[in-house]
Order: structure tokens, then C-alpha cells, then sequence
């Protein structure tokens, strides 16, 4: 018994002796940046026990990336060692004095400010907030809780995740929620659903799109924690195709059996969860390869045998519609991104129709009939010209009238926008 | 001889020693009115313990924990030894 004691103790601090090590290396590497640059600012999770790299550390440091977007000029370094993740933000535009009354009033008003360290460097040294933090749980100063044990572990652990994970969860559902209505809200749209009409889509409207965007919001907001906290990416995988199968039951039984956002909760849900695999593990893939390596794991065994429409338009033309553009990381959206410029309606246009003529539509084929048609049809969007609104009115007259329409060029205009929107706040490409 | 250890980040301290003529103390701390105390008897204990004396010993503290503490002076006092 002894014995095992003795080992568990030294491996106990074996990994305190990590975490200080890796301090220190934090600190020597600010040093070094303190060479280049007049200010650097470190952000790390103030988090309880030995592991300091669980996912609520790395999810609470991310949201504080955007910092870099309020410091002029600054760059932006992702790191982790056994103390855990941080971010350096480094500047030669800002002294640090005034950085740091921000930085303090960040860590006061922020909902998150509370459970991260924001210490401010220059050559001078270092500067934490003056005054003691009170205790998360308790009225008492932090450190007298800590020094004296006061609250247990896991009572700490759960209010942090608690906080993380509602913090979280709206960032995702005012995202989501918004990403879905710019594309829904766009008119006139070749045959989609807005707000004013059917389109080729005698069997929904704008009402039950609502309904159908409101029960598939929950399971992307699930895949992104499932994604946080599965760290095998194949078991990953199987549990996130599971979560986009209950995604479909849950839509299908909102619209009545109506397929409304079926290649969303694919496109998105492939998102979604990229993103978080990205944030909740600081990768440094391409956000784009991580995608393509999902899908990559998911169609690994695909054959295109079935008998949905889009393995028949493989069979017969070789399109592999969203299947193959999702295992091409998504080439069309990174190529659509610069396009939308903002979220105005030309710009959404502009890259709907980039959309419509360049990726591989599977349900526009089936609509059109025909590879002949469906070619033609392209030609009049290549031909275009967005900014003479007789001719979009005619076409999506046209568009209508031949039973047209555009699903997967409008899902991947909602991944866009998601994409444009999260990124503006999170920065990863 | 001089070994240094530790850093300013919260949470942590940064500790100096340096050979002395005799054995002296100074610490500075943002939680020193609550732990001075607790703080200084870490360091006698840890100096006791490895039977160091006459060494001059700054700690400035962020509100590292005892071990924390303890872990660095003893770093500090490898260093100061390495350093000749």
C-alpha cells in the first residue's frame, strides 16, 4: 500500500513539475517576443486540477481571440503545453499601459472574464490586475478559498463547464439561427422558398421552413460539444452521423414529413463540428482540411449503390453532387468566401449564383431532368447579370415555372454565411 | 551565487537566491496581508529541509500555491548551485 502511494505521489508531481516547467517556458517565450514587439498580451483558463488541457480550457481561451480584432496591428499566436492552452496577442502599435486598464475591465464585464487570466507584458515586466478575485463559488477572496481547500473539484469543474457551455451555446444559436434566415430571407431566389413565396416548392413555405430551421438548431449546437469532447475522430464520426439522423427525424417531424433541410444538417452539421475540432483542440489544420478529413472518414466506404438521387446522378454522370464537395474540403465554398463581401442582397446573389454555376447540384439535376437541361439552365446563370433586376425577375420566373430550384447551392450560401460570421469572431482562415 | 525560478504570471511567483552573509527573507505579495505567514514558513521550511543557510531569498508572489512555492525555491536553489 505504501508503496503505490509513493508512485502515485511522485507521478502526482511529476505533472505539478510539468505545468511549472511549462510556465516558465511560457514565460521565456514572451521574453522573446518582447524583443520584436512593445506589448504582448497572454490569455490562458484559470483552471482547477492537474489537467489543464481538458476542452473547457481550450473553449474558454478561443473566446477570447477576437481580442486580437480590438488591438491594432497585432498578431495572434495559438499555444499549448501541460499548463494548458494560451494565446499571445502581440503589438507594437499599443503601450501596454493602455492595454492593460482594458484588459482588467475585459476580465471584470466579460461573461467569461471571470474564469481566464489576461497578464499584460512590456520590457518594463509584467502587470495582473491589482486587488484579489473573489472565489467562483463563495463571497471570499479565490485564494483564501484555494489555499484552504474550501470546494471540491468537481463542484468547480461544473460551475466553469456550466458557464462555458451556455456561453457557447447562444454564440452558436444566434449564429446558426442567423446564418439560415439571411439565406431564407433572400427574394426573389430561382425557384427557392423566401418570405413572399413557394417557388418550385408547391409542398413548403417560409412558415414551415421556420419550423423545420428551429428543430434542426439543437443538434448542430450538440454535434459542436459531442466534436469538444470525443477525442477518437472515427468513434467522432459515427456519433455525429447518429446526431444527424436524429437531426432529420426531428425536422421531418416538424414539417410532416417534409424534406426541407435534409443537405443543411449535412453541410452545416460537417461545419459545425470542423470548427469545433479546430477551436476545441487549437489544430493548426487548415480549417478546410479538417473538413475534408471528416468527410474523407465518413464516405470511406461509400460506393454510390444506393438508390437516392444522388447516387443515381453518379451512376449515370459521375456528379457526386455535395458528397464530392464536401471530400473536396469544401473547394467552392473557400473560392465563394471573398465573394460575399457582407450580407447584403447583391452579395448574396452574387454568390448564390456563383453557386448555381459552378458546384454540382444533384437536386437541381433531378429537377431538370436532364443533363442537357440542366446545362442549359446553368448557361442562363453564366449569362446573368445580377444588377439588371428584370432579368433576375425573369429568370426566377423561369425558374419557377419549369419546377427549378437550387438546395444544395442554398445550403452551401448558408455555410457560407455561418462560416463568414464565425470566423469574424473566432478567426481561423 | 545566484538561481532563479518561476515567473510573474498569476497564479505563480517569481523566486531569487543568492548567496549572503547571512540567511534573510523578503517577500512581496499581491495576497501577502492574508499569507505572509503561510508564505514565509514554506520557505524556512523548504531552506531547513535541504539544510540551506546564509542565502539571501525574494519571492514575488501572484498567489502561487504552497507547492508551487516550495517547487520553485527548490529549482532555485538547483540553479543557484549550477551557477558558479
Amino acid at each position: 500500500m505504501e508503496h503505490t502511494w509513493t508512485v502515485l505521489e511522485k507521478s502526482i508531481m511529476n505533472i505539478k513539475d510539468n505545468i511549472l516547467n511549462s510556465r516558465e517556458e511560457r514565460a521565456k517565450l514572451i521574453n522573446t517576443y518582447l524583443l520584436d514587439y512593445k506589448t504582448v498580451i497572454s490569455v490562458k483558463a484559470n483552471m482547477p486540477g492537474l489537467d489543464k488541457n481538458n476542452q473547457l480550457s481550450y473553449l474558454l481561451v478561443n473566446a477570447f481571440s477576437y481580442l486580437t480584432n480590438t488591438i491594432s496591428n497585432s498578431k495572434i499566436d495559438y499555444r499549448q503545453n501541460d499548463d494548458g492552452p494560451f494565446l499571445l496577442i502581440m503589438t507594437n502599435d499599443v503601450d501596454s499601459q493602455s492595454v492593460k486598464n482594458e484588459m482588467v475591465e475585459i476580465e471584470n464585464s466579460h461573461e467569461l472574464g471571470r474564469l481566464i487570466d489576461i497578464d499584460v507584458y512590456d520590457k518594463q515586466g509584467s502587470f495582473s490586475r491589482g486587488g484579489r478575485r473573489i472565489c467562483y463559488l463563495c463571497d471570499e477572496y479565490a485564494i483564501n478559498c484555494i489555499k484552504n481547500n474550501k470546494h471540491s473539484f468537481e463542484e468547480i469543474i461544473e460551475f466553469i463547464r456550466d458557464k462555458v457551455y451556455k456561453y457557447y451555446q447562444r454564440i452558436l444559436w444566434d449564429n446558426l439561427d442567423s446564418s439560415i434566415m439571411e439565406e431564407l430571407a433572400l427574394d426573389p431566389k430561382f425557384g427557392l422558398v423566401t418570405p413572399y413565396s413557394s417557388g418550385s416548392h408547391k409542398d413548403m413555405n417560409y412558415e414551415l421552413m421556420i419550423k423545420a430551421k428551429t428543430a434542426i438548431i439543437p443538434f448542430f449546437i450538440k454535434m459542436f460539444f459531442v466534436t469538444c469532447e470525443k477525442k477518437d475522430v472515427n468513434d467522432l464520426l459515427i456519433e455525429l452521423k447518429n446526431i444527424g439522423i436524429s437531426a432529420e427525424t426531428a425536422m421531418f417531424l416538424a414539417t410532416e414529413g417534409i424534406n426541407a433541410y435534409k443537405g443543411l444538417i449535412f453541410n452545416l452539421g460537417l461545419v459545425v463540428s470542423g470548427i469545433a475540432y479546430k477551436i476545441s483542440r487549437f489544430s493548426s489544420e487548415n480549417i478546410f482540411e479538417i473538413f475534408k478529413k471528416f468527410a474523407e472518414i465518413l464516405f470511406k466506404e461509400y460506393k454510390y449503390r444506393g438508390h437516392s438521387y444522388g447516387d443515381i446522378a453518379y451512376q449515370k454522370y459521375l456528379i457526386s453532387g455535395i458528397k464530392g464537395e464536401a471530400l473536396n474540403g469544401f473547394k467552392h465554398v473557400q473560392e465563394a468566401l471573398p465573394i460575399l463581401k457582407d450580407f447584403t442582397w447583391i452579395s448574396k446573389i452574387r454568390a448564390l449564383v456563383f453557386y448555381i454555376t459552378n458546384i454540382e447540384d444533384t437536386s437541381f439535376l433531378k429537377r431538370a431532368g436532364s443533363i442537357e437541361s440542366y446545362l442549359e439552365v446553368k448557361k442562363l446563370f453564366v449569362d446573368l447579370d445580377i444588377f439588371d433586376m428584370n432579368q433576375v425577375n425573369g429568370l426566377n420566373q423561369l425558374c419557377i415555372e419549369n419546377n427549378l430550384s437550387f438546395g444544395g447551392s442554398a445550403d452551401l450560401l448558408v455555410v457560407t454565411v455561418f462560416l463568414k460570421k464565425i470566423n469574424d469572431l473566432w478567426q481561423f482562415f | 551565487m545566484k538561481g532563479i525560478a518561476g515567473s510573474k504570471e498569476s497564479n505563480d511567483c517569481l523566486i531569487t537566491i543568492e548567496t549572503s552573509e547571512k540567511t534573510k527573507i523578503e517577500i512581496q505579495s499581491i495576497v501577502g496581508a492574508f499569507f505572509y505567514e503561510q508564505i514565509l514558513k514554506t520557505i524556512e521550511d523548504t531552506l531547513t529541509e535541504n539544510r540551506i543557510k546564509n542565502v539571501l531569498v525574494k519571492i514575488e508572489d501572484r498567489g502561487a500555491l504552497d507547492y508551487t512555492i516550495k517547487s520553485r525555491l527548490l529549482t532555485a536553489i538547483e540553479r543557484m548551485k549550477e551557477d558558479v
